[in-house]
């Protein structure tokens, strides 16, 4: 039986840090490979905050397949087809933003995982087993196994119930969205902000409880990343496409203007 | 530096055959795997026959590169760009359809190949490449090296100049289009016909004298597949997706609407 590993997760569970890319303006299978290059290990790709369809997503997750690069979409909603058509079709790993409860995140479970975990509908012809006619229960069993499944923490709500949340069975990873936990808290953009570090304590501490993953969300600053990092957080991206475009092309630009103005 | 191999290519140097499936139908970038899965060693993607869009072409092509078979496309026509535009998003080589003459073998060569051998325009860090920068004079000799290009012989006339067609550097294969030619010579479909296994001959041969490797296409009864092959052909076309699909198809209504009930 042919599966593809989940490499992410296998790093993961090794206790190594994970990086991804994340995706939010290209729309070609390339994504993947770019990721390859610079040194990546997912892409993630972000369905909440751009306009990309269904397709573009399944196109750049199943070319990822191949590429040695975890595909994960940030789906846009709770809606269980939203994780289930993605990951039928090619993704392996669903991150599922706003989850403010246990039950929330029990209901992420049950759209990502087969039964007995959960209850997501069983389809065939598979891009993860290169389209080998798998029997059901070992596709289930496989699946269950690979697929990550990440829910975003981004509300105070959302940190009160951390350690519900962490302990539901079927998650993986509990990453948080830091740039809308602290608009939520009244603190936006202040990421050194002494609350911040309270949360992740706590954040971490319900992860390593019950052996789950940490996540570090939408901090870009280099010190801060290190001073979070050291905390224990595994999960996180380096930024964007769209932001590297504009870090690497507004800095080309200025150094060639820096030549003229002489 | 990180070159993703022409598989294709390696086998026909190895002697071996390559099999490509035709692309018609598929518009997503699973049909790599698919056909990697299927044991294809490359990929016909049809842009004469179909409508499909060169971004369309172009997505497969990459998708192809890390699935492990090696995409081709068939370009619609002869200007340049039809060629160049693939090769540079990600394709491993062209097919470049109805070719009569030495000059017009040529003209696709030039148009294919970066300097000396042509007048390919350069780009920057292909994705066969793996997106690396690297010394333009490194990168186009190793391109040159690795790109598969292939004329379509179709035609009475394509036939008589299989030899001069052949001699032309930079070009790889010979494939014969059994389909176009035969309507040219007058005997539509006839592809056992004497003129056939003749046109094939001076084909195979005229590669043979020339360190090129000669092609099938349009031959889908598994005997005349058989002589063919036998005769040296290397570079295949096994059949297309659609071609692919219909077949089983129809075999399970036909099992299904033969059961008794």
């Amino acid at each position: 039986m042919a599966v593809i590993r989940n490499a992410t997760k296998d790093k993961l569970a090794q206790g190594k840090l994970v990086l991804g890319l994340s995706i939010r303006i290209i729309r070609t299978p390339e994504a993947a490979k770019i990721a390859k290059a610079t040194d990546h290990d997912f892409i993630f790709i972000d369905m909440e905050h751009s306009g990309m369809s269904f397709e573009s997503v399944v196109d750049m997750s199943v070319a990822a397949l191949d590429s040695g690069i975890t595909p994960i979409v940030r789906v846009i909603g709770h809606d269980h087809w939203q994780s289930a058509r993605v990951l039928d079709c090619g993704a392996m790993g669903v991150v599922v933003p706003h989850v403010d409860t246990a039950e929330q995140a029990k209901a992420a479970v049950n759209a990502c995982k087969y039964p007995p975990i959960g209850h997501r509908s069983m389809s065939s012809g598979f891009p993860h087993f290169d389209y080998e006619a798998v029997p059901p229960a070992d596709a289930a069993k496989k699946h269950n196994e690979n697929m990550l499944l990440a829910v975003m923490i981004e509300t105070p709500k959302a940190v009160e119930n951390v350690d519900a949340i962490a302990a539901t069975e079927g998650v993986d990873v509990v990453h948080v969205g830091t740039n809308d936990l602290l608009a939520e808290m009244g603190l936006h953009g202040q990421f050194d902000h002494p609350k911040v570090a309270e949360v992740y304590e706590k954040v971490i501490a319900a992860c390593k409880k019950h052996g789950k993953t940490a996540g570090l969300g939408g901090v870009r600053d280099p010190e801060l990343c290190k001073r979070y990092l050291k905390m224990g957080f595994r999960f996180m991206t380096t930024n964007a496409d769209l932001a590297f475009i504009l870090a690497g092309a507004s800095q080309r630009a200025k150094e060639m203007r820096a030549l003229s103005s002489d | 530096m990180a070159l993703i191999p022409n598989l294709c290519k390696e086998k026909l140097k190895a002697g071996e055959i390559a099999c490509g499936i035709g692309l018609r139908q598929a518009r997503t970038v699973d049909i790599a795997k698919i056909a990697k899965v299927c044991g294809f060693d490359w990929l016909f993607i049809d842009m004469e026959h179909n409508t499909m869009g060169i971004d369309t072409a172009v997505q497969i092509a990459v998708a192809g590169l890390d699935a492990g078979v090696t995409p081709i496309v068939r370009v619609p026509g002869k200007q340049h760009f039809h060629a160049t535009r693939v090769m540079d998003g990600g394709a491993q080589g062209v097919v470049v359809p109805h070719i009569d003459t030495p000059e017009e073998a040529a003209q696709v060569a030039s148009n294919c190949r970066y300097p000396a051998l042509g007048h390919r325009s350069l780009a920057g860090g292909p994705p066969q490449l793996e997106y690396e920068s690297i010394p333009p004079a490194e990168m186009t000799k190793v391109l040159n090296e690795n790109t598969l290009i292939t004329v379509m012989l179709e035609s009475p006339t394509a036939i008589e100049n299989a030899d001069a067609i052949a001699a032309v550097e930079g070009i790889d294969v010979l494939l014969i289009g059994t389909n176009d030619m035969c309507a040219e010579m007058g005997i539509p479909g006839e592809f056992g016909h004497d003129r056939v296994v003749d046109a094939y001959d001076k084909v195979v041969s005229a590669c043979r004298n020339n360190g090129k490797f000669p092609g099938m296409g349009g031959i889908y009864s598994h005997d005349l597949m058989e002589r063919y092959i036998k005769m040296g052909c290397q570079f295949l076309l096994s059949g297309s997706d659609i071609s692919f699909l219909m077949a089983a198809a129809k075999q399970r209504t036909s099992f299904l609407k033969g059961l008794k009930r």
